[in-house]
C-alpha cells in the first residue's frame, strides 16, 4: 500500500525538487542513529539521497529496485523486491498531496470523527489483510497523521507529518515521524528536511542515474 | 635479546594493526545480522503465518518457502556495503524462518485437528 501512496503522490507533483534531509533512528533503549544527505526529486519518478554521513551514499528506487551506490568504495547492490517494497516512512515523507483516495487502493472509508481541530477518517481493507484500519487525521486540510492498526493487538504503526510548507497546491511536511510498535522494540524514524528548493535544475546524472560501468554490483531479489 | 624483543613486539603490533579493519568488519557484519533479525521479528507477523497454516495447510507452507520477505529501504539508508551484504542475508534468512516455522506448526495443529475430527466421526458412526 506504502508504494501505491508513494507513485500517487509524486505523480502528482510536476516540478523538480531538492533539499538538504537528516533522518534520526532510536530503536528501544538503543542510541539513536544520525544520516544525513541530500535528496532530489525529478519527475516523473525519481527520488534520490544522496547520503554524506556517516559515509556517502547513493539511495533510489529503479522501479521495484533499490539502488544503492558506494562512489568512494566503487560498490553497488540492486535489491529487487517481489513485494511493493518502499517502505512507510519513505513514503510517508513524499505524501505531498492531500487528496489521496484510499478506496483505490482497496480500502473501504467508514467513517468521520473529528477530535480537538483533526478530523481522522477511517478505512478499513475490503479484503483480508494484516492491517486492521488506517486512520487518516487531516488539519485545515492538510495531512498531519497516518495509523496503521494491525490485526495483532497492539500493533501498530503511526506517521506523523509536521511543519508543512506550502508550494502551489502542495503541501509539503519538513518533519516527518514514523513510529512503529510492538512486537519487537519500538522505531522511531525522524525525517527532518531542509532548505527545500523548487522547479531547480537537476543534473542528468542525478535525473537518470545509472551505476558506472565496470562497477561490481550484488543483485538480492527479496 | 633486546633486539629480538623490540623485533617480536613490532610485528604484533603491526599484526594489529592489520587485523583491526578485519575485527572491525567482521563486528559491523554481526551487528547487521542482529538487526536484521530484530527487523525481520518486527515485520513478519508469525501467528498470521500460523493461522494461515492451520487453516489452508500445505499450500501456506509452500507459499511460505518461496514468497520472500520485504523489509524496510529506510534501514539501509547511510549503512556500509559490508552491513547491507550481511543484512540482506540475515533479514531473509530470518524472515523465512518465521513465516516456514510457524506455517508448519499452524499445518500440523490443522492436520492433527482434521485426523481428530475424523477419528470422532468415525468411531461416533461405527458405535451407531
Amino acid at each position: 500500500m506504502s508504494s501505491l501512496v508513494l507513485l500517487i503522490s509524486l505523480s502528482q507533483l510536476l516540478s523538480p525538487i531538492s533539499g538538504n534531509f537528516i533522518k534520526e533512528t532510536k530503536q528501544g533503549k538503543k542510541i539513536s542513529e544520525i544520516v544525513s544527505g541530500k535528496f532530489y526529486y525529478a519527475p516523473p519518478s525519481q527520488l534520490l539521497f544522496h547520503v554524506y554521513n556517516p559515509l556517502e551514499q547513493i539511495f533510489t528506487f529503479n522501479g521495484d529496485t533499490l539502488i544503492l551506490f558506494y562512489p568512494k568504495e566503487k560498490k553497488a547492490f540492486k535489491i529487487k523486491s517481489l513485494n511493493p517494497m518502499v517502505s512507510s516512512s519513505v513514503s510517508s515523507t513524499w505524501t505531498f498531496n492531500d487528496k489521496i483516495d484510499f478506496s483505490k487502493l482497496g480500502y473501504l472509508f467508514v467513517k468521520k470523527q473529528k477530535m480537538a481541530d483533526t478530523l481522522y477518517s477511517y478505512w478499513v481493507p475490503k479484503g483480508k489483510s494484516v492491517i486492521k484500519a488506517i486512520i487518516i487525521g487531516r488539519l485545515k486540510n492538510r495531512m498531519v497523521s497516518i495509523e496503521i492498526d494491525g490485526v495483532q493487538q497492539n500493533q501498530f504503526s503511526k506517521i506523523l507529518y509536521t511543519k508543512h510548507l506550502q508550494h502551489n497546491s502542495f503541501c509539503i511536511p519538513t518533519e516527518t515521524y514514523s513510529i512503529q510498535c510492538p512486537p519487537a522494540d519500538t522505531l522511531i524514524e525522524h525525517f527532518t528536511y531542509q532548505d527545500i528548493r523548487f522547479d531547480i535544475e537537476i543534473p542528468d546524472s542525478i535525473s537518470h542515474f545509472s551505476i558506472p560501468n565496470g562497477i561490481p554490483v550484488k543483485e538480492v531479489v527479496w | 635479546m633486546f633486539y629480538a624483543r623490540n623485533k617480536i613486539i613490532a610485528v604484533l603490533c603491526a599484526f594489529l594493526m592489520l587485523a583491526m579493519p578485519f575485527e572491525l568488519l567482521a563486528q559491523e557484519a554481526t551487528t547487521a545480522c542482529m538487526q536484521a533479525e530484530s527487523d525481520a521479528q518486527r515485520d513478519v507477523n508469525g501467528t498470521t503465518w500460523f493461522a494461515l497454516g492451520c487453516l489452508f495447510g500445505a499450500v501456506v507452507l509452500v507459499v511460505a518457502m518461496v514468497s520472500e520477505p520485504s523489509p524496510k529501504a529506510t534501514m539501509l539508508l547511510g549503512k556500509s556495503p559490508e552491513y547491507i551484504a550481511a543484512y540482506t542475508d540475515c533479514y531473509r534468512h530470518k524472515a523465512k524462518s518465521i513465516k516456514q516455522n510457524n506455517a508448519l506448526y499452524g499445518c500440523l495443529l490443522g492436520t492433527g485437528l482434521s485426523v481428530a475430527a475424523y477419528a470422532i466421526l468415525i468411531a461416533a458412526a461405527s458405535t451407531e
